[in-house]
């Protein structure tokens, strides 16, 4: 079924999408913002942010829902559908979702992005069986028993400090001898006593039977390996864009290349957040991503008419 | 006709989005579908004898068949 002719259609409804609709509307655009979950964003599972200005301490969900709330009151029309491919048609495109047809003038991907996959054997058999990428979500299973995190960025030492308060035992595998983390987060993490550093290592393997029992280790110095027994692992070594619905030019690890304008390859597709290649993947540049790809749309569309 | 069953919690941030699913292709497909909160006896019963460490997780006909949020086309590929 083909419907009305959109101005835009936002796809996302994570900060970036939703910070691109409230720019929209406000620029007399006919919008819409598809999202395919009912919570809204990567963000939603962050147990706490602290570096978005004007909430010194505030929780992924508790400030999605003030997004929400925020682009309801301005007029954004939302709408659940999962989108399955985007078809360029020049001056139009159209949005087939698994529902319907949807037609528009430009398009504004905010799909946003997944935790990223080590990629090492074993990972997918345990997924569920004691592999996860969710300290909120999975680790009340975990309460007092010994854990791994992979990873040093932000996100691991976030995810460390949460697990820290449940379970027994968390041990940081890292595969530099320094954390990538800011120094508040490094200060913390060094200080909580049941969180113990394991530098310059990799995980090499998850093993186990019905559910994870050891992992095996190995020294990236001295190439040493060794098998240490674990209850759970927990993997925080970046995002994996949601980019394969739409064709346009995009890194090798599929984030989609705009220039400044949020513009893709492609005429009238734009990008914002973490679905985008840029330097760094906060709600605070996915929210301003989304202004500028808002603002780039509309001149877009002044232009063709 | 397959039966379903949901394993959630209260904080899990995903599980929204999974009920969320389940119940739309409950409303087109018409299959027995039930949600079992975690944290109650039989949640807790479903969880040991699945090896459940992560939700939330999807039993279907006696079997884990999704762990997270499922994707809409396999999910509803399982129940069609």
């Amino acid at each position: 079924m083909v419907g009305t002719m959109y101005d835009l259609v936002i796809i996302g409804g994570g900060p970036a999408g939703l910070a691109a609709g409230i720019y929209a509307v406000r620029y007399g655009m006919d919008v819409i913002v598809l999202e395919k979950s009912i919570v809204q964003g990567q963000i939603s599972l962050t147990s706490v942010i602290e570096n978005f200005p004007g909430f010194p301490s505030i929780s992924g969900r508790e400030l999605m829902q003030h997004f929400k709330a925020h682009a309801t009151a301005a007029g954004v029309e939302m709408k659940a559908a999962e989108v399955k491919t985007i078809k360029d048609n020049g001056d139009s495109k159209t949005i087939i979702t698994f529902d319907e047809e949807i037609e528009t003038k430009a398009v504004i991907m905010a799909t946003g992005a997944e935790p990223r996959r080590l990629g090492v054997p074993g990972e997918s058999k345990y997924l569920g069986k004691g592999v996860s990428y969710c300290a909120t979500c999975d680790g009340p299973f975990f309460a007092g028993q010994e854990v791994i995190v992979v990873g040093g960025g932000d996100s691991a030492i976030t995810e460390a400090l949460i697990l820290s308060n449940i379970a027994g035992k968390v041990y940081v595998i890292h595969r530099r001898d320094e954390l990538r983390s800011c120094d508040l987060l490094k200060k913390r993490a060094t200080e909580k006593e049941n969180i113990e550093f394991i530098w310059d290592t990799t995980l090499e393997e998850i093993l186990g039977d019905e559910l994870v029992e050891k992992v095996r280790l190995k020294n990236v110095k001295t190439n040493e390996t060794k098998e240490m027994n674990i209850d759970g692992v927990f993997i925080f070594v970046g995002i994996s864009p949601r980019t394969e619905i739409v064709d346009v030019e995009k890194t090798k690890n599929g984030f989609i290349k705009t220039d400044g304008l949020m513009q893709s390859s492609v005429s009238g597709i734009f990008a914002a957040g973490d679905c985008r290649e840029t330097v760094m993947w906060q709600v605070v540049t996915a929210v301003s991503d989304g202004a500028v790809a808002a603002v780039s749309a509309y001149k877009y569309i002044m232009g063709l008419e | 006709m397959v039966k379903v069953t949901l394993v959630h919690s209260e904080w899990c941030h995903f599980c929204p989005a999974a009920k969320s699913l389940w119940r739309d292709l409950k409303d087109k497909y018409g299959f027995e579908y039930n949600e079992v909160e975690l944290d109650t006896p039989e949640g807790k019963e479903l969880a040991q004898k699945f090896h459940i460490r992560s939700i939330p997780t999807t039993i279907i006909d006696d079997e884990v068949a999704f762990v997270g949020v499922p994707d809409r086309e396999q999910a509803s590929n399982v129940v069609t």
